[in-house]
């Protein structure tokens, strides 16, 4: 650990675990976090709250529930710094978002998206945009339709109009 | 990713409504030709891809890898910000000719439009050149350029008088 980390840490008073500071999340139903501040500072959000001194206090995450945060922090440990020393392992494990099977997958990668962006972890946003381009890569109009729950709303003319402009990419 | 069964849910069931700045990244990620269907999707997509600053970034993007255009009459045009290349084939295979070399093509993938828009029109045309992902071309016969700006529409004017070269700005 980081030096700058201990003396911080010593000088704040703040809960340390070892000679780590701890940093106190809270999701938005309330759940509880307590984070090693050199983990949680992978959030650009959370970063600027501690050089800004802001981070002193239990941090409210809004918008984000429990069970993200939980999938947030456990991104934030395999992507510490030193902490994952075989490359092929982390590989493996990010594979795991390349693929959105169902629905279930289809929401996570949504919530992760979703705070992702509120925290501003560009490692992880960069990860979950990749997963969702991958999985509309090969859908139609109306299956893209689908998976973003977006119902046209186009007029039939606006559309045909639109469909007749892009004709050359619906061909093969 | 593990299942623990979903805590309180803040948004409309099956909802996937992700900020503008969070579709652009991954629109950004698509080539023009997939670009042109999701168009077709809705409205506030439709607004997305064609809003001129994502425009840029698409172009600002794709011109650090060189986009392929394809061209009818065995002509392709491979455009970069930096670099123009002329790309034929030659026995089942495309070979990137630059001025001074020819180079096979392992690692290019060309993104082949195999039925552009304007496919009829480019029977007879050159590249002039390109500056910002904006390819010139010019008609052999009556020197007529037209310029071509991506997703944007093809934009075609007649020569001037005298011949000499207008600078349009496709918008």
């Amino acid at each position: 650990m980081s030096t700058a980390a201990t003396a911080d840490a010593s000088s704040s008073g703040d809960t340390t675990e070892g000679s780590v500071r701890l940093l106190t999340l809270q999701s938005e139903d309330g759940e509880v976090f307590e984070v090693k501040e050199t983990i949680a500072t992978q959030s650009v959000t959370i970063k600027g709250m501690v050089d800004d001194d802001c981070a002193t206090s239990t941090i409210p995450v809004c918008n984000v529930t429990g069970r993200t945060l939980a999938m947030v922090i456990e991104w934030w440990n395999k992507h510490e710094i030193g902490a994952v020393s075989n490359e092929k392992e982390l590989k493996e494990w990010e594979s795991q978002f390349d693929t959105i099977d169902d629905k279930s997958d289809r929401d996570d990668v949504y919530d992760l998206l979703m705070a992702a962006n509120y925290l501003n972890i560009p490692t992880l946003l960069d990860c979950c945009t990749s997963a969702v381009a991958e999985a509309i890569k090969g859908k139609s109009t109306d299956e893209m339709r689908e998976f973003f729950d977006i119902k046209s709303d186009f007029d039939e003319k606006e559309e045909d109009a639109l469909r007749k402009e892009n004709q050359w990419a619906f061909e093969n | 990713m593990n299942r623990v069964s979903r805590g309180r849910d803040m948004r409309r069931k099956g909802d996937f409504s992700l900020p503008d700045d969070v579709m652009t990244d991954i629109f950004l990620r698509f080539p023009i030709k997939k670009l042109a269907q999701l168009r077709c999707v809705c409205q506030s997509w439709n607004q997305l891809i064609t809003n001129q600053s994502f425009v840029e970034s698409h172009i600002n993007q794709s011109t650090s890898k060189a986009c392929i255009l394809y061209l009818p009459h065995c002509l392709l045009g491979l455009y970069s910000e930096t670099q123009e290349f002329g790309l034929y084939p030659k026995t089942n295979q495309f070979v990137l000719v630059s001025k001074t070399n020819e180079l096979s093509l392992p690692d290019l993938k060309p993104a082949k439009i195999c039925n552009p828009p304007f496919a009829t029109e480019l029977m007879d045309w050159n590249i002039i050149g390109s500056c910002n992902g904006v390819l010139c071309l010019c008609n052999n016969s009556d020197r007529s350029l037209i310029y071509i700006r991506g997703i944007l529409p093809l934009t075609s004017i007649q020569p001037s008088q005298d011949h000499s070269v207008n600078t349009i700005y496709v918008t």
